[in-house]
């Protein structure tokens, strides 16, 4: 009887373990870059729209619109990268990012 | 065997008003750290999770704790491992609630959730210890360790989460200044 309460216990500690190892992996890098992902979610669905703004009057749309949305979708991917490569350098304790 | 534990209930009856004045203190110290922390943060993260957690695993050790000592008075080991099983069940459920709420909303763990988790595997394992060597060798050694170490660990978590909440803020600060 004592047996099996003590091998649950130590089933039950085990468990324990398992769950903090998993909410280890969410403090990791993928995660890092999906939160400024959702931070910059209002930008990257402006530039979604506008997107799809041009592509919807393509005749008529003008080269230097379609330029002007280029260089935003540029700027919009170099701030995400270099935000996350920020967050990653604090919260990782790291000197040189890594290249992923 | 069984008179040396119901005799470990008399004390701990005994000296109940010292832990119930930690209890409190605790439950006071956690909740306005709560409230803190949803007036600065303004939001669900990491942060407020945890604080939260921390809270319901102090009220639920509270609701239940009388429960627990009438049904652990009983003479067989059964009714010793409710005692234990039942705090560690609660320490694993506060441990799986901390990572679900951080699953379900995409939320990055911070290293105050990570040291909020830690201290509940220290009560686990304490616990656990405390039985096993209740139900085997019955030498009584850990009775006081685990006494003080459950009133330590309950009074450590309050300056250590409040730490690293502050630690969290001024990483904050460092990204923002551009890291």
């Amino acid at each position: 009887m004592a047996f099996f309460l003590i091998l649950f216990t130590c089933c039950l500690l085990i468990l324990a373990l398992h769950l903090h190892l998993k909410l280890r992996q969410l403090a990791s890098e993928p995660q890092i870059f999906a939160e400024v992902a959702v931070e910059l979610q209002q930008r990257a669905h402006d530039l979604l729209v506008r997107k799809d703004q041009l592509d919807a009057r393509q005749n008529s749309v003008s080269k230097d619109e379609d330029e002007h949305w280029r260089n935003d979708v540029a700027q919009y991917m170099e701030d995400y990268e270099q935000e996350a490569l920020a967050r990653a350098r604090v919260h990782l304790g790291r000197k040189t990012p890594s290249v992923s | 065997m069984d008179e040396k534990f119901q005799q470990l209930m008399l004390t701990l009856a005994a000296e109940s008003q010292i832990f119930l004045y930690i209890a409190n203190y605790a439950i006071v110290g956690n909740l306005l750290l709560l409230v803190l922390a949803l007036v600065y943060e303004k939001k669900l993260n990491s942060i407020t999770i945890s604080f939260f957690v921390i809270c319901l695993s102090l009220t639920m050790s509270r609701l239940l704790s009388p429960l627990l000592y009438e049904i652990a008075s009983g003479p067989t080991v059964l009714h010793k491992f409710a005692w234990y099983g039942g705090w560690i069940l609660i320490n694993v459920f506060c441990i799986w609630f901390i990572y679900y709420m951080h699953w379900l909303q995409k939320i990055r763990a911070t290293q105050l959730s990570m040291v909020t988790s830690l201290i509940f595997i220290a009560m686990c394992l304490v616990q656990a210890i405390d039985f096993i060597d209740r139900a085997t060798l019955q030498s009584n050694f850990f009775a006081d360790a685990y006494q003080i170490l459950i009133a330590v660990i309950n009074l450590c978590s309050l300056p250590l989460s409040a730490y690293f909440w502050l630690v969290e803020i001024r990483k904050r600060q460092l990204i923002a200044a551009g890291a």
